[in-house]
């Protein structure tokens, strides 16, 4: 199955203008989703997506499906090599809830709190939350991006979202505005 | 869909280009480059042993005897002096 993406199309044909438009489209998303899963840290989430990017021209010709998927796929891998040259981080372990959640001061932090929140989850979880929440991918699409079966995307989704509920508990009582 | 689901799909935060696709697209020129003088590489590195066993000799022998015969042949007086006038026509009419 070839992509339905007829950037990608022309791109895997040798049009290297073609693959300059997929950069400048989807650099924006694809910074946003490695920024969340490197925690926040700018640097190593453009590293990563400059080399995200090159490997897809690279393998351009073998994108299938969505690009912005497959994008994310590679994103995804080159994150988990990079995560395990870096420091032995859970990659798809449950970590502990703090039981010191602070109360909100003010509801205009809430944003800030769930970044807060998702820097507390696995990566697995937090990948899977961000494809299916934040960037609207459907189970399966998030499974095919993270290279991994339906049933784990799901569990790793209902479990994060059970975590940064009981994390953002508080924003929960007054009300999300 | 709750509350919570609509804060958890608020769309990731903006993050502007400031010159990242145009980093991109320069270490993608600069792998194109390299890819390319790779593969010349591989071209004279495959042409090279062919370049010693070739016969330059007896081409020049070759040669040696043809050329004579060719630059004596009307055919090719007539080709090299219709080449020489539509230059010489083509500078004269240019200074008009």
């Amino acid at each position: 199955m070839a992509t339905n993406d007829p950037l990608a199309r022309l791109a895997a044909a040798g049009d290297t203008a073609a693959f300059g438009v997929l950069v400048r489209l989807h650099q924006g998303r694809l910074r946003g989703f490695l920024l969340r899963l490197t925690k926040g840290d700018a640097a190593q989430a453009d590293d990563l997506a400059q080399e995200t990017f090159l490997e897809a021209f690279r393998k351009v010709a073998q994108c299938e499906g969505s690009f912005f998927g497959w994008l994310c796929a590679i994103a995804w891998s080159r994150f988990l090599m990079e995560a395990r040259k870096r420091k032995p981080e859970p990659l798809d372990e449950a970590q502990e809830v703090p039981d010191d959640v602070p109360e909100p001061e003010n509801a205009s932090l809430a944003k800030l709190d769930l970044e807060k929140a998702f820097a507390l989850l696995p990566p697995a979880q937090r990948a899977a939350l961000t494809l299916c929440f934040a960037l609207g991918f459907s189970h399966d699409e998030a499974a095919a991006a993270l290279n991994m079966p339906l049933g784990t995307v799901k569990s790793h989704l209902s479990r994060g979202r059970e975590k940064v509920a009981a994390l953002l508990a508080p924003w929960r009582r007054i009300g999300v505005s | 869909m709750t509350q919570f689901d609509e804060l958890l799909s608020a769309p990731l935060p903006a993050v502007a280009d400031n010159g990242f696709s145009v980093q991109v697209m320069r270490r993608i020129a600069l792998e194109k480059l390299r890819r390319q003088g790779a593969l010349a590489a591989v071209v004279v590195l495959c042409l090279a042993p062919a370049l010693f066993v070739f016969p330059w000799h007896e081409i020049g022998m070759t040669l040696g005897t043809l050329l004579p015969h060719i630059a004596g042949s009307l055919a090719v007086q007539l080709a090299v002096a219709v080449v020489v006038l539509t230059l010489l026509g083509e500078r004269a009419y240019s200074k008009l």
